[in-house]
């Protein structure tokens, strides 16, 4: 589903330095699997999410990236996005006046109209969308309110989640989702995204802490550190980070 | 124009009594077309945008002498600093002045014996063009070019602690000053200027001063402006900010004193990554006390960062003016810019005009301004009122409340010390 | 970045562009005392009417044309104007809209404005002033029932002169302004709308004005009178051909609210904006204003701007009655060579007075773009209060956004509030919706629409999406 090969990026800073952020990422991820990158702060997880998605801040330098076979490096956010690759943001932004349900059809449909597929009409997505906000456990009042506006952390990261639902992603990555929920909500976006476990997609889980990832099982844990994967394993990897933090694993890194 | 003649008839006189044969000619020359200059652009009016809300038409029909020399057996001043140069009725005193604790790489003197012993160095700053159009002030004080300090910080110097620049004024009326001071820190200098105008027995009197500012890169200069003349004076004062790139610059501006007063302050960002950040806090308690705060920022040079807060209370029959003006040239990308002014009203007939601007031409900017106009929270008060408190010390608890937000980050002990005075003084009314 | 993306869209053209071939008569050009009796005449005008008209014509020859608005434009040369046109009428003009020329009906039908009381726009009635001439004003009966007063200016002067000569230029004297004064000497026409007491007026009241001829230009008149606790919307629609010269604008529309009426007048302003190079293009130069009169009354204005080459207007409310309420909802777009120097003036003098005011202003191409108020409060102005809120969208590198607002205050029981906000469209949202598979012309249109949506949901239903497609199709092309 997802192949990075070597992948290399640079960001310039606010006084026009190039600084290197990602340096040779490989990774290849699965039709079907759940794939953990874990790391401390810092480490690069978030760049490499934002970057498959499209994020134009950054600078590529080297290597390639492939999803579904299909070279995306040179596709614009909202190809990739119909293409089939979903990015639940770490901070979703608010957009003031623009009402949540209109854009989200707005999405859907623009995802449908790529696939070939007629648009859904109101009605047709109106059910649709209080049967999966019914999943996440969120109000039907979000759909009335402009996007992510004076939403709380929570409230954001579940409107991510449903978001997802709605638009049936083939690779979906998911950056820190966590952060900022209480236990409840954290159960609830696990629940959401447990459904959406098929064998013809993907998950990738960027994370700093393990404790998604006692929700959301990973087929396999990767450790990122100063923009390099240094590790990989099973999920008792995580467990294992969780316990030793990543000190012990710097040393490695070259 | 006739307005103009009754005033330039006494200021010709001045003008040709005053000439120095001890001038060089380059400043005798430039003096000479500044007088011009102010001649033919007059006094400005009420129908210029730039001094809508404050008339200076009384200037035509009033005239200055020029001060004579006195010497007070000693002064009081409110500042008890280490590094100090004083100035009584505009003339230089060696004896009140005190730069022992000065770095000896540092140039502070009297603007004329720097004229002399640093020639060269001197006069690049002292005749660059400033805005005498806009601000026409600028040119007369140009022209008679007064005493004044020139500062020079070189290099990486550190200097220890503020330097204090006292105009006292006294014992004489009716009397015009032209105060001139070029501040100049140079790469990775630091510093901290106190420039405090005050009087004591002195009336009427008429300050016009201008002071250039100039932070080169990585300069950090912190520029402290308390303007306390007697309730009787004028006070028109010009001060030019210049910052290269990396450049950090603080302004503190306090006004409770002069029946009028009028401070510019504009700051050119050169070069990028340079910041400034300014406050300002007017308190007027006497009836026609009027003052003017216009502020420009010329935002010319992308990542430049400037903040503005000045608050005002205002009692009694008293004006103040507020206008602050952010200027974003096309390719100041990265621009941050923000501007807050709020007043609060205590009497019936005071007055606020407040205008802050934006003028934008880069669309890679965040700007934003506020600007609010009030009165003391009437329940706040009576909840004070409720627990106890006297009137008079609830009046004062909120006045503080009110501009604490200005005194924040004021690290010098001696400064905060004094503006906490002003305040003190102030709310006790 | 993102940006080089947006340069591929493909720019519409101005859809209200055509010209409607019509015999019309028509004035040479040029203004003179003879012009203005001529046009008094024509209308067989009270004397108190031309009397006034030659007051302020008096009056104009001693003006001068203002310079300070942030706009830049040639001298105009106002002997080149042609002052009065109109299409030919075979009688008296039209009695019912059965006798209204067909040319005509076509033209309106052409803009979305059928003149037919059935249809899209069943619910209000509309008043079509084409050049200097209103030609039609539906729904005339219907109002007579409830009291109502809604015709052409030129039919008040005729039936109603005590109402006329009682208000107009009570609100905007003749000798305010340049452009005012002119307008009062050389007024064509316009609407008049009176509420009587305790009516709610039960349909929107709608004028659509439409330039045809050429080198002419327009200068209606527009008065409004809500008598105590009686209620009127109002809205105005214009449009113009495109043509490479610039043409006048300069309408006056005065407003006056008597004790617990309320008046929410809505502008959707089209008029032609001149082609990409900045050639012709309406020059807009209005002035509006309210009084609120009477206690507890209020004002209203909401204003789309997205026409004219210069905009040049400030709808003002003066709050001289106590607890009276002036509201001003503003959305100006300057795309291409356009230019919008506009805002309001908020005087309060009445106690306990609210205002608020949002204003919205969004840059493009090399559009320039400024909002310029005015809240005052005078000192017997007890309790007044402000809230202003302006915010700026900049959509390109060569484009500008300037907010000038002056806050005069001399009464300490003020609570005045202003709050300005000026940025691109954010860089996040943008990534936001691109990332959810939008285009991004779709996406810039969701946010700029976003951006305005606190001004749209004032105005009445019937227009808030007319002025949503109004704002996208003014911004095609114009993110680069």
């Amino acid at each position: 589903m997802l192949i990075i090969k070597n992948l290399h990026a640079t960001i310039q800073d606010e006084k026009q330095k190039t600084k290197s952020i990602l340096r040779g990422i490989n990774l290849h991820v699965k039709a079907g699997e759940v794939h953990a990158i874990m790391g401390p702060n810092g480490s690069g997880k978030s760049t490499l999410a934002n970057i498959l998605a499209g994020r134009e801040d950054y600078q590529v330098t080297q290597g390639e990236i492939l999803l579904d076979g299909q070279n995306i490096m040179e596709l614009a956010p909202e190809a990739r996005a119909t293409a089939g690759l979903f990015l639940a943001f770490q901070y979703p932004v608010e957009i003031p006046g623009v009402n949540n349900m209109y854009f989200l059809k707005a999405a859907v449909n623009s995802v449908r109209k790529h696939n070939q597929l007629p648009p859904l009409d109101a009605m047709d997505f109106l059910t649709l969308i209080k049967s999966k906000m019914k999943e996440v456990g969120m109000d039907e009042k979000f759909l009335s309110r402009a996007v992510n506006e004076g939403f709380s952390g929570g409230e954001k990261k579940r409107n991510e989640i449903l978001q997802m639902l709605m638009l049936e992603p083939k690779l979906a990555i998911l950056d820190e989702t966590d952060s900022g929920l209480d236990i409840d909500a954290l159960q609830s976006v696990a629940k959401g995204v447990n459904s959406m476990r098929d064998p013809k997609r993907s998950i990738v889980v960027v994370t700093h802490y393990q404790r998604l990832l006692s929700y959301i099982v990973p087929d396999v844990v990767h450790v990122m550190v100063k923009g390099q994967i240094i590790k990989s394993g099973g999920k008792e990897l995580a467990l294992e980070l969780e316990e030793k933090g990543y000190g012990w694993l710097n040393e490695n890194v070259g | 124009m006739s307005a103009v003649l009754t005033m330039s008839t006494w200021l010709e006189s001045a003008f040709v009594s005053g000439r120095s044969i001890m001038q060089p000619s380059w400043l005798q020359a430039f003096r000479e077309q500044q007088f011009d200059k102010f001649l033919q652009r007059g006094l400005p009016t009420r129908k210029e945008e730039w001094w809508k809300y404050t008339n200076v038409a009384f200037l035509e029909k009033t005239s200055f002498r020029l001060p004579i020399i006195v010497k007070p057996k000693k002064i009081h001043s409110t500042l008890d600093s280490s590094i100090s140069l004083v100035f009584i009725n505009g003339q230089y005193s060696h004896e009140m002045s005190n730069t022992s604790l000065l770095p000896s790489d540092v140039i502070l003197s009297p603007l004329s014996l720097a004229i002399e012993q640093h020639e060269d160095l001197v006069k690049p700053y002292l005749l660059q063009e400033l805005d005498g159009k806009k601000h026409p002030f600028t040119y007369l004080n140009s022209a008679f070019i007064g005493e004044g300090v020139f500062l020079h910080v070189p290099e990486n110097c550190v200097v220890p602690s503020p330097i204090h620049l006292l105009f006292l004024n006294t014992e004489q009326n009716d009397f015009i000053t032209y105060p001139r001071n070029i501040i100049v820190a140079q790469e990775k200098a630091q510093v901290t200027i106190i420039e405090e105008h005050t009087a004591n027995q002195a009336f009427n009197y008429f300050t016009n001063v201008v002071t250039e500012l100039h932070a080169h890169s990585n300069a950090h200069l912190s520029y402290f402006k308390l303007q306390n003349e007697h309730h009787t004076a004028t006070h028109i004062a010009n001060v030019k900010v210049q910052q290269q790139q990396d450049s950090h610059v603080n302004t503190f501006f306090i006004d409770c004193g002069s029946r009028l007063a009028r401070e510019d302050l504009t700051i050119h960002f050169h070069e990028r990554h340079a910041e400034c950040h300014m406050k300002g806090l007017y308190l007027l308690e006497h009836d026609d006390q009027h003052v003017d705060n216009h502020i420009f920022v010329d935002h010319a040079a992308p990542h430049c960062s400037s903040t503005m807060l000045y608050k005002g209370i205002l009692d009694k029959k008293s004006q103040a003016v507020f206008n602050g003006k952010v200027y974003a040239h096309a390719g100041a990308k990265q621009t941050n810019a923000q501007q807050s002014n709020h007043n609060l009203l205590l009497s019936r007939t005071a007055e606020v005009n407040t205008k802050p601007e934006l003028e934008i031409y880069e669309e890679d900017v965040k700007c934003v301004h506020g600007a609010t106009v009030g009165q003391l929270n009437e329940d706040a008060l009576f909840y004070l009122r409720a627990r106890g408190v006297e009137k008079e010390e609830a009046l004062t608890i909120l006045t503080h409340a009110f501009i604490e937000e200005v005194m924040h980050n004021i690290a010098d002990p001696s400064i905060r010390n004094y503006i906490q005075q002003r305040v003190r003084a102030y709310a006790s009314l | 970045m993102s940006n080089q993306y947006l340069k591929q869209i493909v720019n519409k053209n101005y859809q209200y562009g055509f010209i409607t071939e019509i015999e019309s008569d028509t004035f040479a050009p040029g203004l003179s005392e003879e012009v203005i009796r001529k046009i008094s005449k024509l209308k067989n005008e009270p004397e108190f009417m031309l009397q006034w008209r030659l007051r302020a014509y008096q009056h104009w020859l001693t003006l001068s044309p203002p310079e300070w608005a942030h706009v830049n434009f040639p001298e105009i040369d106002y002997q080149s104007i042609i002052y009065y046109s109109a299409p030919r009428v075979k009688k008296d003009g039209p009695k019912s809209l059965e006798e209204v020329d067909p040319q005509l009906l076509e033209t309106y039908k052409k803009l979305g404005i059928p003149l037919h009381e059935q249809g899209r726009l069943a619910g209000v009635a509309v008043d079509a002033v084409f050049d200097s001439v209103s030609v039609a004003t539906t729904f005339k009966g219907k109002l007579a029932e409830a009291g109502v007063i809604f015709c052409s200016f030129s039919e008040a002067v005729q039936e109603h002169p005590e109402l006329v000569e009682k208000y107009l230029g009570t609100v905007v004297p003749y000798r305010d302004n340049f452009f005012a004064t002119l307008n009062s000497a050389v007024f064509s026409d316009g609407s008049f709308v009176y509420i009587p007491k305790g009516v709610r007026c039960p349909m929107e009241l709608s004028t659509y004005f439409r330039i045809n001829a050429a080198n002419t230009g327009q200068f209606e008149r527009t008065l409004i009178i809500a008598d105590a606790d009686s209620h009127v919307s109002y809205l105005e629609g214009c449009t113009a051909p495109m043509r490479d010269e610039n043409q006048l604008h300069a309408a006056v529309v005065e407003l006056i609210a008597l004790d617990n009426a309320e008046i929410k007048y809505s502008t959707v302003q089209n008029w032609y904006p001149g082609d990409e190079e900045g050639r012709g293009g309406i020059y807009n130069f209005v002035t509006k204003r309210g009084a609120c009169r009477g206690t507890h009354s209020k004002i209203s204005w909401t204003q789309i701007e997205t026409g004219s080459a210069i905009t040049w207007k400030y709808p003002s409310v003066i709050l001289q009655g106590d607890h009276s309420v002036g509201e001003f909802y503003s959305v100006a777009l300057t795309n291409h060579r356009q230019q919008a120097d506009t805002g309001t003036k908020m005087i309060h003098m009445g106690k306990n007075t609210r205002s608020t005011i949002i204003s919205k202003g969004i840059s493009a191409g090399f559009g320039q773009n400024t909002y310029r108020g005015l809240v005052r409060v005078l000192p017997q102005a007890h309790n007044a209060r402000n809230y202003t809120q302006c915010e700026s969208l900049l959509l390109s590198n060569t484009c500008g956004a300037h907010t000038f607002p002056y806050i005069e205050v001399k009464n300490p029981t003020a609570q005045i509030e202003h709050e300005a906000y000026t940025s691109k469209i954010g860089a996040d949202q943008l990534f936001y919706c691109r990332q959810r598979g939008l285009s991004i012309e779709d996406a810039v249109s969701m946010i700029v629409n976003g951006f305005c949506k606190r001004v749209f949901n004032e105005l009445p239903m019937e227009f808030a999406v007319e002025a949503q497609k109004l704002l996208e199709v003014s911004l095609e092309g114009s993110v680069g």
